[in-house]
């Protein structure tokens, strides 16, 4: 019995060294180094929020409900982070089976908080998945000349002229940039 | 002498030669003597002799300056021309035109030149004419006299002269015998002409008999030319005579001799010359190369062929010819250079032997002057001519291959195949020397940087024998080959060659394989014969060499395009960001890093752009890279714009050969629309913006993106609309206009859409007509509101465009959820719309320019701005436009008074009112027209404000009104009041309470403070007791004979108020309608000092006290009056006193001076009756306008006078009466009784010049007083 608990000590113990050394080898041969353990255990401080896909993709199911054939028209960020996550987005549906209607529905902290069938005049289509993404449209916004320190409101996603586009609202405006 | 005569000659020479010799020692030399021309044209030489004979002979000339003789006529070019020339002093130094020579000179000896004596030079001049002379002149240095004539010889049509020689000498000796032997012989032989001339010392000594002799010569008869002596007494005189002599046999021994005899015993000087002509003289020829050693070479070898050539007298040149024997002269003629070898002593000519038959030559040379007869001459030896080796050589023209061949090209040539000459036709060639061979095989093999064996194919070879491609070939050489193999491919045929001939060989292939595998871009292609026995020989045989050759020049593979995608949509070009595919050959084999390098090597490359901006993709845009096939994103900072023949790709430093038009669109990524601020309560939203007006920057947007193009490009809108640029960078645009990096453009958004537009698409249109597009939504924009203000209840119009969301969209019943108009905060509600007024013509309260609405109950009183919303979710308003929401609350009363009855005397703040009613008074307004009033509380200041209203004005329609009044009667004398007031409309609405006054207080707010006074009510009028009238009144008193004083009592007065007014009124007129009425000190004991009265005089007088808020009382208050009598007059004395006051300077401007002055009244008791100021002067004026003068007194109303208007100096005196006789005087004072204001002050006078004044002097002035007093 004592045996075996040494056995098993001196595996344990083997188990470590090896760990170390490997792990020693890798950050002297600069396969780890301190930005990259950093980025590797930092999380981001938004990444509780929801991106619009996030949001998107547990409305979608309840605009279904409303409509089968439910598409999307309209998306709404609230404040948003510069990663272009928000803790609340808001979307509208529209579908071809009711006229002059829309279905709002509102997430907050991935869980939906409203539901409601609205007035609402406005086109809809599928939301692509190959749509730029909202921190995306942010680091268009933030290229563009004159706004590179504009302070970012929200961010809001509508189907126009066969077209999505995000709108990300600045102190400086609304800039627009094509979804794809 | 003719040919025959001189070849009789030769063989008479050569007859006695053998004769003399002995004839059979001879014969067997005579070959050689005979083949010997050069003995031959010795004994010719000797032999033949040709012979000058006389041209014509001139005339003498003399004198004693420089003489000119003439040419004779008849003289031809190649004649010999002689001057003969006779002068004295005999040591001159003549010189002769230029061309003329001296033979020579001769003297008698050295006596000095005078008439008939002195010694004699005489001299010969020569010269061959050609063909135009002119007259020669002898120039003498010093001369005494001298004679000149010209003689001219003919020769024969080929001879040539020699050159002139001569001697002479002089005869010094007495007698007419006259003889000189020449210095010298210059060789007189046969055939020689000699001439001879003599000068002689005298006019007297002409000569005759003239001969000349030489010994061993014989000269034929002397010919005196020209016939007649020259005898001239010119000068120092002198005779000259002379001619010729034909030498017809021998050959002199000795010098010649002149002879002659002369007229007169002199002496003199003869000078000879002997003129030979020479005849012409045959080429001489001796080849002496061939001499049959060493002399062997091959056909087609150059042989120097040495020979001797001369000629003496012409040019002459030589004809080689080689022979197969030496005799006959018939040998073939060498071509080249040594068909006219040029003369020389061993001098060579080059043979050029090819295509001789091989065999030996003698050589032989053939030379004539065209004069003499051909001369000939046969090599020693001959020349062994070998045939040569049968060679088959391998070569390759100098023509450079063609630069570049596209990767995947079929067919294509190594050599250019428009290249017209060896010289620039890449070609192998082959070439047989001697015989005929066939060719069976060529193998050929590419050793340039091409895999050949993997990438090309199809090699064949075409031929012809001019080495030029371009006019056509002769035909393929055997078949073509499919494959390399192992770098090479050999082709076979049977090709006879015909020998001496170059054949050309073009080489074909294909820069692909079937693989298909094609070669990479950079690579080099290049055709070798590597080995001479890569050519293979069916029939016939050669020695093979010359391999290895290469085709000159360097082939490079060039990377071919041959299809690219396109972005979405578009047929000649892309956006950024979109994924591209360009397909072709020989792109490489490019890894990451090396996809953007352009200059490297194989398997490098790069995609760039060579119009529209050059620029190359980026090694990171680049996603695959094979060699048919290369993938990349268009970025969106590539800097062009492509355009024709734009796109190249570059592999191993080639670019495609035909680059590719291809286009970088524009790229509209997005835009960006104003923010909110100033009128805006929020942004403009996605892709939504208003139309443009210039009060503000709502209607800017901002197309962002990419290759937009620096400029001049344009925007417009669905419809054709196009949107003007706005260069100025503000609102949505932070750059202005065209930004250059072409990545966004400003635009005002046209007011040319039509209202009913929501939506449509704005279209970015670049210089290049490329453009790209994105959605725009129309805000609604409000241009007006009219009217701009109003009151609840009111209906506003309000103008704009885009109010609907589609046309013929637009809410029927407004508002809706999306459809609203906003007051402020306050939102117009359903009742509020209406479609009448503005709006009746369109129907509806709504359309997409026009909305009616009535300003809603309860929007607050005040700016409120009207903003239109069209949509809710997302957003889309207008922006706000002012509007002014009125009361119809009136506005609290102003300029509060309260006044007596009659309207017009207020009573102050603080101040009372005689009557018990009071009136009070106010402005009143309101915002809008109403019906409204001034309501007042009148509280007693012990009473606080209730609200309670004690009276009202009238009421008045308007929105404004001035000095509204209401009354309040029936106040209580002695009470105090305050009071407040408001203004009430019809509808109810009041203003706010205003207090009058300071009076904040007690004023209803509860502060409990005592209100302060408004006014009080004092109806009560003072009380007086003075008697009973007249004579028991008890107010006069001092009455002296001026003199009196009213004096009382009053009482009565409430609320402390002083009595303000006391008066009284007296005259000897006992009702008192005349009098004076005179003021007494204020207060409850006034009093008044009458003056002036007349003594002994009974006066009659009332008193009169009045309060504070006019209440009074007049005692008596009528008829009878107080009275009393003045006393008995007093005796006074009258006196006028004169006060100088000042003398001045003089005043040179218009000024005002002052100057003080004293006044002393020494009387008691005076009474001041007159006063009045004298001043004098005199003035200056200007001339113009009139000058004034002013003069015043302490402040008294001062006299304004005009002066004299006169440039002269003018006296003036102004007397000036004092308005008021108050002075002040000045201590001693003993009385100020109504003359001296008080006792301590000076008085002042002023004066002031004005008008045209110049200058002034003020004399004098004074003040003269009259005044009287009791002593």
């Amino acid at each position: 019995m004592i045996e075996q608990n040494q056995k098993k000590l001196i595996k344990w113990l083997s188990g470590v060294v090896i760990a170390a050394a490997v792990l020693s080898v890798l950050i002297f041969t600069g396969v780890l180094n301190p930005a990259k353990i950093k980025k590797l255990f930092m999380i981001e401080p938004d990444s509780h929020l929801m991106t619009n896909r996030n949001a998107y993709d547990i409305a979608l199911l309840e605009a279904q409900k409303w409509q089968p054939d439910a598409k999307l028209a309209f998306m709404d960020s609230g404040s948003i982070s510069e990663r272009g996550r928000s803790n609340t987005w808001k979307a509208i549906f529209i579908s071809s089976k009711v006229k002059a209607k829309g279905f709002s529905i509102e997430i907050e902290d991935y869980k939906i908080i409203l539901l409601a069938e609205i007035i609402y005049n406005g086109v809809g289509a599928d939301f692509p998945t190959n749509i730029i993404s909202s921190e995306d449209a942010i680091k268009m916004v933030r290229a563009t000349k004159g706004y590179e320190d504009a302070e970012i409101y929200g961010a809001e996603v509508i189907y126009m002229g066969n077209l999505w586009y995000w709108g990300v609202k600045t102190s400086k405006g609304v800039v627009s940039v094509k979804g794809k | 002498m003719s040919k025959a005569f001189r070849k009789f000659l030769k063989f008479f020479a050569i007859f006695s030669l053998i004769a003399v010799l002995g004839f059979s020692d001879i014969i067997s030399f005579l070959p050689q003597i005979l083949q010997n021309n050069k003995l031959a044209e010795n004994l010719e030489v000797k032999e033949a002799q040709a012979a000058a004979s006389i041209r014509a002979t001139g005339t003498y000339v003399n004198g004693t300056a420089n003489l000119t003789p003439v040419i004779p006529a008849g003289a031809v070019a190649g004649d010999m021309m002689l001057l003969a020339y006779g002068t004295k002093p005999y040591n001159d130094a003549p010189t002769i035109t230029a061309g003329w020579t001296s033979i020579g000179s001769a003297t008698d000896g050295t006596v000095a030149a005078g008439t008939d004596v002195g010694s004699m030079q005489t001299r010969i001049y020569y010269k061959e004419h050609d063909g135009s002379e002119t007259n020669p002149t002898v120039t003498n240095t010093t001369n005494n006299v001298s004679g000149a004539v010209i003689i001219v010889f003919q020769k024969g049509a080929t001879e040539t002269w020699a050159t002139p020689v001569g001697a002479g000498g002089g005869d010094n000796s007495a007698g007419t015998g006259f003889s000189v032997t020449a210095a010298s012989d210059p060789g007189i032989t046969i055939g020689d002409m000699i001439v001879g001339y003599a000068a002689i010392r005298s006019d007297a000594g002409t000569q005759t008999g003239i001969g000349i002799t030489a010994t061993g010569a014989t000269i034929g008869a002397f010919t005196e030319s020209p016939a007649a002596d020259l005898a001239t007494t010119a000068g120092g005189d002198m005779a000259m005579s002379g001619g010729y002599s034909l030498v017809t046999a021998g050959t002199a021994s000795a010098a010649p001799v002149y002879a002659s005899t002369l007229a007169a015993s002199h002496t003199g000087s003869a000078f000879i010359v002997r003129l030979r002509p020479i005849p012409n003289a045959s080429p001489t020829l001796t080849v002496t190369q061939p001499d049959g050693t060493g002399d062997t070479v091959t056909a087609g070898d150059l042989y120097n062929i040495t020979y001797d050539l001369a000629d003496t007298d012409n040019v002459v040149t030589a004809a080689m010819y080689y022979d197969t024997d030496a005799t006959g002269l018939n040998g073939t003629a060498i071509t080249g250079a040594c068909a006219t070898a040029a003369e020389g002593t061993g001098a060579t000519c080059s043979w050029d032997t090819t295509g001789m038959t091989p065999n030996s030559y003698y050589v032989y040379g053939t030379s004539t002057d065209g004069i003499n007869p051909q001369v000939s001459d046969y090599s020693s030896g001959v020349i062994t001519i070998n045939a040569p080796a049968n060679n088959l050589t391998i070569g390759v023209t100098a023509g450079s291959k063609t630069t570049t061949v596209n990767s995947g090209d079929i067919s294509v040539y190594a050599n250019d195949i428009s290249c017209s000459a060896s010289s620039t036709c890449a070609a192998l060639t082959l070439n047989v020397s001697n015989t005929s061979v066939t060719v069976s095989s060529i193998k050929i093999t590419e050793i340039g940087t091409a895999n050949a064996t993997a990438d090309l194919s199809q090699l064949a070879l075409f031929y012809d024998t001019d080495g030029n491609y371009s006019n056509g070939v002769t035909g393929q050489y055997g078949a073509t080959v499919a494959s390399f193999t192992s770098e090479a491919a050999t082709v076979s045929g049977s090709l006879a060659l015909t020998a001496a001939t170059t054949y050309y060989f073009y080489a074909r292939f294909n820069a692909s394989s079937t693989a298909p595998s094609y070669p990479k871009g950079g690579q080099t292609v290049d055709f070798q014969i590597a080995a001479n026995a890569d050519v293979t020989l069916s029939s016939g045989t050669a020695t093979i060499s010359g391999a290895p050759v290469s085709l000159a020049g360097t082939t490079a593979i060039l990377p071919r395009l041959t299809s690219v995608t396109y972005g979405t949509g578009l047929s000649d070009g892309a956006r950024s960001s979109e994924a591209i595919t360009i397909s072709g050959y020989g792109f490489g084999v490019v890894p990451g890093g090396s996809r953007a390098n352009c200059a490297g090597a194989v398997d490098t490359g790069c995609v760039r752009f060579i119009v529209g901006g050059n620029d190359t993709v980026a090694d990171a845009s680049v996603t695959a890279w094979s060699n048919t096939s290369i993938g990349w994103t268009v970025s969106s900072t590539l800097a062009t714009l492509g355009g024709a023949s734009s796109l190249e790709v570059v592999s191993g430093s080639q670019g495609t050969g035909t680059d590719t038009t291809y286009y970088i669109y524009p790229r509209v990524n997005g835009m960006t629309t104003c923010s909110a601020g100033g009128d805006r309560d929020n942004a403009c939203g996605t892709n939504q913006s208003q139309e443009y007006a210039a009060a503000d920057t709502f209607g800017l947007i901002r197309l962002n993106g990419d290759h937009f193009g620096a400029s001049a490009g344009t925007i417009t809108f669905t419809g054709g609309i196009t949107f003007t640029i706005h260069n100025t960078a503000e609102g949505a645009c932070a750059v202005a206009g065209w930004a250059t990096d072409g990545t966004s453009v400003c635009a005002e958004v046209s007011t040319a859409i039509a209202s009913s537009t929501n939506s449509g698409t704005i279209t970015l249109n670049r210089t290049d007509s490329k453009t790209d597009t994105i959605a725009l939504e129309l805000l609604p924009r409000i241009t007006s509101a009219t009217p701009t203000s109003g009151v609840v209840g009111d209906v506003i119009t309000i103008d704009g465009d885009h109010f609907c969301q589609s046309a013929g969209g637009c809410p029927a019943s407004p508002p809706t959820t999306d459809y609203k108009v906003l007051f402020g905060n306050t939102e117009a509600i359903a009742a509020d719309f209406t479609a009448t007024g503005n709006c009746a013509a369109q129907g509806i309260s709504w359309s997409d320019s026009r909305i009616c609405v009535k300003v809603p109950s309860g929007t607050p009183v005040g700016t409120q701005k009207i903003k239109v919303v069209k949509k809710a979710t997302p957003n889309q308003e207008s922006e706000r436009e002012n509007f002014t929401v009125n009361s119809t609350v009136p506005n609290t009363p102003t300029n509060l008074e309260q006044k007596k009855t009659d309207i017009i005397t207020a009573i102050d703040v603080n101040t009372g009112t005689n009557q018990s009613s009071v009136v009070f008074e106010g402005d009143i307004s309101a915002g809008v027209s109403v019906t409204m009033w001034l309501e007042v509380e009148v509280r007693a200041t012990s009473t606080a404000f209730d609200g309670t209203v004690t009276a009202s004005s009238s009421a008045f329609t308007g929105a404004s009104f001035a000095n509204v009044t209401s009354t309040v009667s029936g106040l209580t004398n002695g009470a105090e009041y305050h009071w407040r007031a408001r203004t009430k409309n019809s509808v109810g609405e009041s203003s706010a309470w205003t207090a009058f006054g300071n009076n904040p207080s007690g004023d209803g707010t509860g502060d409990g403070s005592p209100a302060n006074r408004d006014f009080y009510i004092d109806t009560s009028a003072p009380t007086i007791s003075i008697g009973t009238p007249p004579s028991s009144c008890t107010a006069h008193s001092a009455v002296t004979d001026q003199t009196a004083t009213i004096s009382w009592t009053a009482g009565g007065e409430i609320l402390n108020t002083a009595l303000t007014t006391n008066q009284t009124r007296y005259g000897t007129d006992s009702t008192l309608v005349s009098g004076n009425t005179v003021s007494a000190s204020a207060g409850l004991s006034p009093s008044a000092n009458l003056t002036g009265l007349n003594a002994g005089t009974p006066y009659y007088y009332w008193v009169k006290s009045t309060d504070a808020v006019g209440n009074f009382t007049q005692n008596p208050s009528g008829s009878p009056f107080c009275s009393f009598t003045t006393s008995a007059a007093v005796t006074r004395i009258m006196k006028s006193v004169d006060y100088f006051i000042v003398q001045r300077d003089q005043i040179t401007d218009t000024q005002t001076s002052s100057s003080t002055f004293t006044l002393y009244i020494a009387e008691t008791s005076s009474t001041l009756k007159n006063a009045y100021v004298e001043i004098d002067g005199v003035i200056i004026g200007t001339g113009g306008s009139v000058p004034t003068f002013q003069v015043g007194v302490n402040g008294q109303t001062s006299l304004t006078v005009d002066l004299p208007n006169t440039t002269s100096p003018q006296p003036f005196k102004i007397h000036y009466n004092l308005p008021s006789l108050t002075l002040n005087c000045s201590s001693p004072v003993e009385s100020q009784n109504g003359i001296c204001a008080n006792g301590t002050g000076a008085n002042k006078i002023l004066f002031t010049f004005g008008g045209g004044f110049s200058k002034a002097s003020l004399v004098n002035a004074k003040m003269v007083i009259t005044y009287f007093y009791t002593p």
